[in-house]
C-alpha cells in the first residue's frame, strides 16, 4: 500500500500541467489579484483642481472667493484653487488639467467636464455654501433676534456624527475574491483527480490496463490513488492560503484550523469530481477536460470569483443554488470564520461540503471498483 | 513552382488554424459574454456615480421624529437610501457585498444630543474611503444647519419649510463627447480586448509554432524546394492573415452588438488605429512564445499566465483609475497599459485636443516598439536555434 502510494505521488507531482493548474495557477492568480483588487481601495484620490474665473465684483462673490479660501487652507486638502481668465479655464478644463470651474458673479455656478465623485464633491462644496448663505438669510426674515445665536451655532461647527464599526470583523468586500479563489482552487483538484482516473479505467489507457490486470486488490490500488491525490491536493491548497495569509498578508483573522478544514474538504470534492468525470462513459478526453472546466468554473462564478457580490445575487434570487454550490459553501464557510461569526451557519456549510464530498467519492468509487472488460 | 504547391507554408498554417478554430471560438465566445456581462455591472455601477455621486446609504431610524425625518428626507435626495431594522448580521452582510456603502444610525435621543451639539447620528463606513468622507461631510453639515435654525428659535414646522426653499446650486456640465460624461458603452468591450486578443491569438500561434518548430519538420522543410526566405514572408503573411481575421471578428461583434454607437463615433479610427496596435503586439508575443516554448503544456501556462497577468496589470479587467500607484509603475513598462491609456482618453472624449493626441500617438509608438523588441527577441532566439 505505501510503495503504491509512493509511485502515485512521483506521479502525480512529475505532471507538470496538472499541477500547474492545481498549484502554481491558483498562486499568480492570487498575486494578480493580491495587486491589483487587493490594492483597489488604495488608490487614493489626490486633491482636486479647480480652477475660478472671477466675473463682475459683487459680496457674493467676495464671500464665495472667502469660503474657498477658507477651504483651501484648511487641512483637509480637497481642493487646489487656481485664478484663471475664462478661455484658459475653459482650455484646461478640456484637457482635464482642472476638474471644475466655478464662476463668481453675483450667481455662483460650478461646470464640470464628467459626473465623476471629484466633480461631486466640487457640487458639493458649493452647495453647503450656498445652502449656508440662504439660511442666513431666512434667519434674518423670519427671526432676526436669533440671528447671534445663529451666528454663534454656524462659528462653533461641530462634528456630529460618530464613527461606530459593526460586529464583524471586516466590511471590506474585496476579500470575498480570495475566498473564491480559494474554492477555485479546490475544485481545480479536478485535473489531479482527472489524471488519476485515467490510470484506473482501462479502456482509457494501457497504463491502466496494465495494473487492472495486476494482482493487486482493486480497492488498494483505488484507495492509495484517491488518498494520494488527496494529500497532494490539501496540501496545494493549503501552500496557497498560506501564502495568501502569510505572505500576502491579506485578512484572514479567523482560526486557521477551520480554514484548513474547509479547505482540506474542499479538496476533497475538486479530487472526486476529477475521478468521477475521469471514469465516467466514453466521451472524449478533451470534452472531460471541458466538463470539468466548466463545472468548476461556473461553480466559482457563482460563488464570486470575477464579479463581486455573485453570491449575494445567487442568495436573493436562488439561495438553494448556494447551499449546494461546494464553490459558494466553501467562501460561506470562510465568511463565517473571518468576517462574521455564526456557528450554525458555519456547522450548515461544513455538513454540507461534507455530504457532498462523501457522495462524490462514493460516485467515483462506485464507478471505477467493478468494472468488468471483456478482453483486457 | 506549379500552381499546386505554391503556398504550401501559408497553406500549413491554415490548416493547422481549421483545426484550432473550436479553440479559439470557444475563447472568442466566452470572453464576449463575460465582456459584455462585466460592462452591464460596470455601466449600471458607474451611472450610479453620476450627475453628484449618489452612494448607497441604510438608515437605521430609532428615532423616528420630525428632525430624523427631515434627516432621512435630505440623504434621500442626494444618495439611494434604504431603510433597515436594527440588525447587525443583516447589515453586516448588506455592507461586505456592496449593496449599502453607509450606515446611518439615528439613536432614539437624536433631537436632544443635536441641540446639546453631541453626536447626534452614528455612522458605519468603510475606513479611508473618500466616499465615506462625502456622505458625512454632507450629514454633518445638513445636521449642523438644523442646529443654527433651532439656535435661531425656529420651529420644527419653520425649519421644514425653510428647507424646502433652499436651492439647488447651478451646476453646468461641459459635455465633451455627448454622452452625459459618461464612458461610451463600446469602449468597456475594448477595455477587455486586450485579454481576449492575447489569450486567444497567442493559444492558437504558439501552437502552430510550436509543430512548426519540431526538429523533424523543420529538418524537412530545409531539405525541401522552399527557401527559408519564401518561408518566412509566407509564415508572416499567415500571422497576419489569421490575426486580421481575427480582429474583423472583434469588430464585427461589437458593431453588432453597439451598432450605430459604435460604427458613427468620431473617434472611430482612433478605436481601431489603438486595437491593430495591440493586434500587432499579440502577433509578436505569440511569435516568441511558439518560438522559445517547445512544449504544449507549458505553452498552455504561459499564455495563461501572460495574458491574464497583463490584463490584471494593465487595467483590462480592473479599470485604470482604480489601480493603486504602485502598481502602474510597474505596469507602464507593458503594452496593454498604453493600449487602455488610449482606451480610457477616447471613452470619455468627445474630441481630441492636441495634448490627447500627443499622448495617443506615443501610446501607439510604445506599443509597437514592444512588438518589435519581442519580433527582436524571437528572431535571435530562432537562429541561435538553427546554428545549434
Amino acid at each position: 500500500m505505501l510503495h503504491l502510494l509512493k509511485y502515485r505521488f512521483k506521479s502525480s507531482l512529475r505532471n507538470g500541467s496538472s499541477m500547474f493548474w492545481a498549484l502554481l495557477f491558483p498562486i499568480i492568480l492570487g498575486t494578480l489579484f493580491y495587486f491589483t483588487i487587493g490594492k483597489m481601495d488604495e488608490a487614493d484620490f489626490s486633491t482636486i483642481p479647480v480652477a475660478v474665473v472671477v466675473g463682475e465684483v459683487s459680496q457674493e462673490a467676495d464671500n464665495f472667493q472667502h469660503f474657498l479660501q477658507e477651504i483651501e487652507e484648511s487641512d483637509s486638502d480637497i481642493i487646489q484653487v487656481q485664478y484663471m481668465t475664462e478661455d484658459v479655464a475653459a482650455k484646461a478644463l478640456e484637457e482635464k488639467e482642472v476638474k471644475g470651474i466655478f464662476y463668481t458673479e453675483d450667481q455662483i455656478s460650478l461646470t464640470v467636464a464628467a459626473k465623476g465623485i471629484e466633480e461631486s464633491i466640487l457640487e458639493s462644496l458649493l452647495n453647503s455654501y450656498v445652502d449656508s448663505a440662504k439660511m442666513m438669510t431666512q434667519i434674518g426674515q423670519i427671526h432676526p433676534e436669533g440671528m447671534n445665536a445663529a451666528i454663534s451655532s454656524m462659528s462653533n461647527y461641530q462634528n456630529l456624527v460618530q464613527s461606530v464599526s459593526l460586529k464583524g470583523k471586516t466590511i471590506d468586500g474585496n476579500v470575498q475574491y480570495f475566498y473564491a479563489l480559494i474554492a477555485m482552487a479546490c475544485m481545480y483538484g479536478c485535473f489531479l483527480g482527472f489524471d488519476a482516473a485515467l490510470g484506473l479505467q482501462a479502456n482509457l489507457t494501457p497504463l491502466a490496463a496494465r495494473r487492472c490486470i495486476t494482482p493487486t486488490h482493486k480497492l488498494k490500488i483505488i484507495a492509495s490513488d484517491m488518498f494520494g491525490i488527496f494529500i497532494i491536493h490539501f496540501v496545494n491548497v493549503s501552500i496557497l492560503v498560506l501564502y495568501l495569509r502569510f505572505i500576502l498578508g491579506i485578512g484572514f483573522d479567523g482560526e486557521m484550523g477551520k480554514m484548513l478544514l474547509v479547505s482540506g474538504i474542499g479538496s476533497m470534492i475538486g479530487v472526486s469530481l476529477g475521478i468521477l468525470v475521469g471514469s465516467a462513459g466514453r466521451i472524449t478526453e478533451n470534452l472531460k477536460v471541458g466538463i470539468m472546466l466548466g463545472v468548476s468554473m461556473t461553480c466559482s462564478f457563482l460563488s464570486g470569483l470575477m464579479v463581486g457580490g455573485m453570491k449575494d445575487i445567487v442568495e436573493k434570487h436562488a439561495p438553494l443554488l448556494n447551499r449546494v454550490n461546494p464553490a459558494a459553501l466553501i467562501t460561506d464557510a470562510f465568511y463565517c470564520i473571518n468576517v462574521y461569526d455564526n456557528p450554525g451557519r458555519f456547522y450548515r456549510d461544513l455538513g454540507t461540503l461534507a455530504v457532498l464530498g462523501i457522495l462524490m467519492l462514493a460516485g467515483a468509487y462506485l464507478i471505477v471498483r467493478k468494472e468488468c472488460y471483456e478482453s483486457v | 513552382m506549379s500552381e499546386r504547391s505554391a503556398m504550401r507554408v501559408f497553406k500549413g498554417y491554415m490548416k493547422i488554424t481549421s483545426r484550432n478554430i473550436g479553440t479559439m471560438l470557444m475563447y472568442f465566445i466566452i470572453f464576449f459574454t463575460m465582456a459584455v456581462f462585466m460592462q452591464k455591472t460596470y455601466t449600471s455601477e458607474e451611472l450610479d456615480n453620476f450627475a453628484a455621486v449618489k452612494n448607497k446609504v441604510a438608515i437605521v431610524d430609532e428615532d423616528k421624529g420630525n428632525l430624523a425625518r427631515l434627516l432621512k428626507e435630505y440623504l434621500k435626495d442626494v444618495h439611494h437610501i434604504k431603510e433597515y431594522s436594527h440588525d447587525e448580521e443583516l447589515l453586516q452582510e448588506e455592507m461586505y457585498y456592496g449593496n449599502i456603502e453607509y450606515i446611518v444610525w439615528i439613536p432614539k435621543d437624536f433631537e436632544q444630543k443635536l441641540i446639546s451639539g453631541e453626536a447626534a447620528v452614528k455612522e458605519t463606513a468603510r475606513p479611508g474611503t473618500y466616499s465615506g468622507a462625502y456622505v458625512e461631510q454632507q450629514i454633518s453639515g445638513f445636521l449642523n444647519h438644523l442646529r443654527t435654525y433651532k439656535a435661531a428659535g425656529f420651529s420644527d414646522e419653520e425649519i421644514e419649510k425653510a428647507i424646502q426653499e433652499r436651492e439647488k446650486s447651478i451646476v453646468k456640465l461641459a459635455d465633451p463627447n455627448g454622452n452625459g460624461g459618461a464612458a461610451s458603452m463600446h469602449s468597456y468591450l475594448f477595455q477587455f480586448l486586450p485579454y481576449i486578443m492575447i489569450a486567444a491569438l497567442s493559444y492558437v500561434l504558439s501552437f502552430i509554432l510550436a509543430a512548426f518548430n519540431n526538429k523533424d519538420v523543420k529538418n524537412r522543410m530545409r531539405a525541401s524546394a522552399i527557401s527559408g526566405r519564401r518561408e518566412a514572408l509566407e509564415s508572416f503573411l499567415a500571422f497576419a492573415v489569421i490575426g486580421l481575421g481575427f480582429w474583423c471578428m472583434c469588430m464585427l461583434f461589437t458593431a453588432i452588438l453597439y451598432g450605430k454607437e459604435f460604427t458613427g463615433d468620431v473617434l472611430l479610427p482612433y478605436y481601431l488605429m489603438n486595437s491593430l496596435a495591440l493586434l500587432v503586439v499579440a502577433l509578436s508575443i505569440s511569435f516568441l512564445v511558439g518560438n522559445t516554448v517547445k512544449d504544449k503544456v507549458a505553452i498552455n501556462g504561459v499564455v495563461n499566465v501572460l495574458s491574464l497577468g497583463m490584463s490584471f496589470l494593465c487595467g483590462a479587467f480592473i479599470p485604470l483609475s482604480m489601480l493603486s500607484v504602485e502598481v502602474k509603475k510597474v505596469a507602464v513598462f507593458l503594452p496593454v497599459y498604453w493600449y487602455e491609456k488610449i482606451n480610457d482618453l477616447l471613452s470619455v472624449s468627445g474630441r481630441l485636443s492636441d495634448s490627447m493626441k500627443i499622448t495617443i500617438w506615443k501610446g501607439l509608438g510604445i506599443q509597437l516598439l514592444f512588438a518589435a523588441a519581442c519580433l527582436g527577441v524571437g528572431l535571435a532566439v530562432t537562429k541561435l536555434k538553427r546554428q545549434e
